[in-house]
């Protein structure tokens, strides 16, 4: 029988999408008796929801604030000219 | 002058405008996923001199595009340098967990119930900066795994290829940044202090 702990590892590795049958099995039977993993797998899958739609916002000006220095932009405008 | 921009001169927009018009966002993606800004900056450089030298532009995909494509090559290459330098195969999955976890692996600190947990989250940008921050705080190796799996949707075997890690090693460090942000957001967002105490 697994622990918690063991759970915990496999449903991070069970994202990546090539858990062995027997640990499938054993790790759904986990789920279905303990509360606190099976709110654990519950809030790893809503941050690879949220993951998802962080990425797609990154370009929005209301997320992103940061942008290039005025010293990285002249820079980077040099090296440019210099390869032109 | 260099021949391979000149053979693509008519696709693309003047490289003099190149930082102008895609400068910020090309940093701001290398930002979010690196966490340094000088390597950030130094990255999105590379970036516009390896698109002045590349002959791949063939005008059927957006500039943008094609400039985070070659942005994510460089940090790619990045990181992998960065793994043979530093390697980490110190890692082991023993070490993980253990503040969470009793000696018998039973849970010591029980994940909480998030009781504001439902998809209106995703409508607030407080929410989105709240993210943002725990994003940041993990190790930046950490990051970057986490951003290039989740975010941008690479699969592991991709990576562990790109970045010559062990698929032992990655699983390891995917788990640790999914922990560790999920540990920030109950923290800092689900069950901030006097929220959810009742739960």
């Amino acid at each position: 029988m697994m622990n918690c702990k063991q759970v915990s590892h496999l449903l991070s590795e069970c994202k990546e999408g090539n858990l062995p049958f027997w640990q499938c099995v054993q790790l759904r039977l986990h789920l279905r008796m303990c509360r606190v993993c099976h709110r654990l797998k519950h809030q790893l899958d809503f941050i690879s929801r949220m993951a998802r739609q962080y990425g797609a916002l990154q370009d929005e000006t209301s997320l992103a604030d940061s942008s290039l220095t005025l010293e990285a932009r002249q820079r980077i405008q040099e090296s440019i000219q210099e390869h032109l | 002058m260099s021949h391979s921009y000149q053979g693509k001169q008519s696709m693309l927009t003047d490289p003099q405008h190149w930082v102008e018009q895609h400068g910020d966002a090309l940093f701001r993606y290398a930002m979010s996923r690196i966490g340094n800004r000088h390597i950030a900056e130094d990255l999105v450089q590379e970036t516009f001199i390896a698109a002045l030298k590349s002959p791949s532009f063939e005008g059927d995909s957006d500039e943008r595009t094609w400039f985070v494509a070659i942005l994510r090559n460089k940090m790619i290459d990045y990181l992998r340098k960065q793994n043979r330098e530093h390697p980490i195969s110190s890692l082991h999955s023993e070490q993980e967990g253990n503040q969470l976890f009793d000696g018998r692996g039973e849970w010591q600190t029980q994940p909480r119930e998030w009781p504001n947990l439902s998809e209106d989250t995703l409508e607030s940008q407080e929410f989105w900066l709240t993210f943002r921050k725990c994003v940041e705080r993990l190790p930046e190796r950490l990051r970057t795994v986490f951003m290039m799996r989740e975010v941008e949707q690479i699969s592991t075997e991709e990576l562990c290829g790109e970045l010559e890690v062990t698929p032992g090693n990655m699983s390891v460090m995917l788990y640790r940044a999914r922990l560790s942000l999920r540990q920030c957001l109950e923290k800092n967002w689900f069950c901030r202090a006097g929220e959810g105490e009742h739960t």
